[in-house]
């Protein structure tokens, strides 16, 4: 996932299981009462177009917890991704 | 009679001629009973044709490099008539410097005051008490150079600000200053030039003396200067920024500065390189392991640093060696650096650096940094 400035985020999502399967969306994404909102405007499956989701944030350390419910509504399942901050990395200079 | 009592007359005569001239003595006389310190060759076979070396500072009476800039400080300051019998000395300081400077100012019975931030080990602030000095902790590490200044004038004392003078209180052309001494026990190595000097910057005075002597003496060496995450330095060099900043204070004590130091000279400079903290502290575990005894955090970073740059010449097929420092030894870091609780607390994750760093040394890997 890559959010940037001007309030757009873009995701790529892959399983590696079986059957393999992804999706990639786009769209704008706002921050607002400890949870981050992702209102997708392009998605590879386009039934998905139009929906806001909603991912609870919980940020502790270097550990970032984004949660909620799945994409569409009805399938009673959750989402769950855990982020870890990046070591910076070595700088040299030539 | 001893040049102590001989001191301690002059003081009580307010003669600060004689004073200083007893002072003098009695420096000159602590560095005529010190040895050299050690220039250690480590063993890595899977370096071969690549010979490493660490100066080990460690050993010096009061534990750390800074012994040698305190003397320099003290001789500074009593030759240009700052410092007299009756002179109170303030320092600001991350704690090595205050411990060293605490030990010569109950040489010469001044009364010594370190001004430091709040976050320095409590190890260090027990060695000053120890060698009398008393303790000024202040929350706020960019405030200590201010505070240090108003203590001086309070007190009617000398603040030494080893942050301006250090580069210029040490003798850079020579005098067995710690270049010209890597030099000298260099000189019947393999490689006796070597083709790195790493060393990493608090005050950035032990890499202006590096630096200029190399010049001064037309060596090929080139220095590298190894800085941690959250410093100033890295900055000033790569973007010719003297104006650079860090909002956070450095978590490797005596290394990195909130502000670009007056002592800090860029254009000695070879190369810097800009170390993560995790990689310094497991390159600090595995280096201790590897000697049987531990070493600090910032020897961490010149080590990590040197190993990077020994893989380059590795990878490019080149022979020679390479020299940094031991700038002190660990047991001041016992509840810090080696406390695991401490490093977790941190968010710190070292595992994955000794490993690749490990894996370096043993010939397992190109390089020493994870990923
Ligand atoms: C443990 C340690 N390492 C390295 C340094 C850096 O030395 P310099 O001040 O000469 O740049 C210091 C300086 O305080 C130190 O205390």
């Amino acid at each position: 996932m890559s959010a940037a400035a001007h309030d757009l985020v873009s995701a790529t999502l892959m399983r590696t299981g079986e059957p393999t399967a992804s999706l990639a969306y786009a769209g704008r994404y706002a921050v607002r009462d400890g949870a981050v909102h992702h209102s997708i405007e392009i998605a590879s499956d386009p039934t998905l177009v139009g929906i806001t989701t909603k991912r609870d944030i919980d940020l502790s350390g270097d550990r970032l917890v984004l949660s909620g419910p799945d994409f569409r509504a009805g399938t009673g399942r959750s989402q769950r991704i855990a982020w870890r901050r990046a070591e910076p990395n070595l700088q040299v200079t030539p | 009679m001893s040049p102590s009592t001989l001191l301690g007359e002059a003081a009580a005569r307010h003669d600060p001629s004689d004073w200083s001239r007893h002072a003098l003595d009695l420096i000159q006389n602590d560095l005529r009973r010190s040895a050299d310190t050690h220039l250690l060759r480590l063993d890595v076979p899977a370096l071969s044709g690549i010979d490493v070396y660490l100066k080990d500072e460690s050993t010096h009476p009061t534990g750390s490099l800074k012994h040698r800039l305190a003397r320099s400080l003290f001789l500074y300051g009593i030759c240009n008539g700052r410092i007299r019998h009756d002179t109170p000395i303030v320092e600001a300081s991350s704690g090595s410097t205050a411990i060293s400077e605490a030990y010569f100012a109950r040489l010469l019975g001044l009364s010594f005051h370190a001004v430091m931030s709040a976050s320095t080990s409590k190890e260090k602030i027990r060695e000053i008490e120890r060698q009398r000095g008393v303790c000024h902790l202040i929350a706020d590490g960019k405030g200590i150079y201010a505070a240090a200044e108003a203590l001086a004038t309070e007190l009617g004392g000398v603040y030494l600000d080893q942050f301006t003078y250090a580069e210029r209180a040490t003798d850079w052309r020579g005098n067995n200053n710690i270049a010209e001494s890597i030099f000298e026990q260099m000189s019947r190595e393999y490689h006796p030039v070597p083709t790195w000097i790493v060393m990493s910057a608090g005050t950035g005075g032990t890499t202006a003396t590096l630096g200029r002597y190399i010049r001064y003496k037309r060596f090929t060496t080139r220095l590298c200067v190894a800085d941690p995450e959250h410093s100033a330095f890295f900055e000033a060099y790569a973007a010719a920024n003297p104006q650079a900043t860090s909002d956070k204070p450095s978590r490797i004590e005596g290394i990195g500065r909130p502000r670009v130091e007056p002592s800090f000279m860029p254009k000695v400079i070879d190369r810097m390189m800009r170390v993560p903290d995790a990689a310094s502290l497991a390159a600090m575990r595995v280096l201790s392991e590897r000697l049987g005894r531990r070493v600090g955090g910032s020897t961490g970073t010149n080590f990590f640093a040197l190993c990077v740059l020994a893989a380059r010449m590795k990878a490019e097929g080149s022979v020679g060696s390479l020299v940094t420092l031991i700038c002190d030894g660990g047991e001041r870091y016992g509840h810090t650096y080696y406390d695991d609780a401490w490093i977790e607390a941190q968010g710190l994750d070292l595992a994955p650096h000794a490993r690749a760093l490990e894996a370096f040394l043993d010939g397992a890997a190109a390089a020493p940094d994870a990923g």
